[in-house]
């Protein structure tokens, strides 16, 4: 298994860049998310996921992304379900996610995500 | 024209396809040009995404791009008095669907916050994950921008247009 890097349209602001190493178990999401074939990005981060989970090695997921839309929020309630039934299952686990701090509405979103899930999320401030 | 709209201020206006290269340019000068606040330009920036691919995926009319997908047309304003911002969209739509658009819209303007925070909660778990919208679009305007929504149908001859505006304050 190989670590996944996906940064294929580095012009278009709307595809966020993804960096899940595996070898230090750091999973990153950075930018923002809107593109128009949601699931088509999706589909290959969620393989990855599920693959090294698989292996039982720690993860730290770092969610750096500043805005993303309703069909995309589908896709990171995902990520952090599987995150939940990971650590539900023995697992190491420990979420992050980074946000302004002029922006208390992504910190809502943050908290939303958090009681949802019943996953501990970290709200880390970046300026 | 009516008082309020003489008191506004066009920021820019659009009409055609919205593919997303089109809307994330114009979203773009929103977030990081107005002169306004952060938080006001964020909630801006995301109203008017959320707003614009209501028009991408549910307008009637629609081209073709590459790939072999369409994309739906409108137009979409951005206004200012001073005091607010005015995101509204417009676009053609199925005749039947004017009632359960504007009915959907009533339920989401009289819910409280705490409400619509888990309905979304809920269609969006309820959706599928290969489903391009989560159908939660409309609720999320609302919840951005703080402030209810304002819908209009509009028949021009045979046509249906369904017209959203929302304001930033």
């Amino acid at each position: 298994m190989e670590s996944l890097y996906i940064n294929n349209y580095p012009d278009l602001v709307y595809y966020p860049l993804v960096n899940f190493n595996y070898y230090s178990g750091v999973c990153e999401i950075v930018g923002e998310s809107y593109m128009e074939e949601t699931y088509k990005f999706y589909e290959p981060v969620i393989r990855w996921l599920k693959d090294y989970m698989q292996e039982k090695k720690p993860i730290e997921f770092n969610f750096k992304l500043t805005y993303f839309n309703t069909a995309s929020s589908r896709f990171i309630l995902e990520i952090l379900d599987m995150l939940k039934s990971y650590q539900d299952n023995g697992g190491q686990v420990k979420v992050s996610w980074y946000y302004k701090r002029e922006d208390p509405d992504m910190l809502l979103e943050i908290q939303g995500f958090e009681a949802e899930t019943g996953l501990k999320i970290t709200p880390v401030i970046f300026d | 024209m009516n008082a309020n709209a003489a008191n506004k201020k066009i920021v820019f206006s659009y009409e055609g396809p919205f593919n997303m290269r089109i809307i994330s340019s114009l979203g773009k000068y929103l977030a990081e040009y107005l002169d306004a606040p952060f938080e006001t330009r964020m909630s801006l920036y995301r109203v008017f995404i959320e707003i614009s691919q209501n028009v991408a995926l549910y307008s009637e009319d629609r081209v073709k791009q590459e790939l072999e997908t369409t994309v739906g047309v409108g137009k979409v304003i951005i206004e200012t008095d001073g005091n607010a911002y005015y995101c509204t969209t417009t676009n053609r739509i199925r005749p039947e669907h004017a009632d359960v658009l504007v009915n959907y819209c009533r339920q989401i303007n009289e819910a409280s916050t705490n409400d619509l925070i888990k309905l979304k909660e809920k269609l969006r778990r309820e959706s599928s994950i290969k489903d391009n919208g989560a159908h939660i679009g409309l609720i999320s305007i609302r919840l951005f921008s703080k402030n209810l929504l304002n819908v209009d149908i509009i028949k021009e001859n045979e046509n249906t247009f369904f017209t959203i505006s929302s304001t930033i304050s």
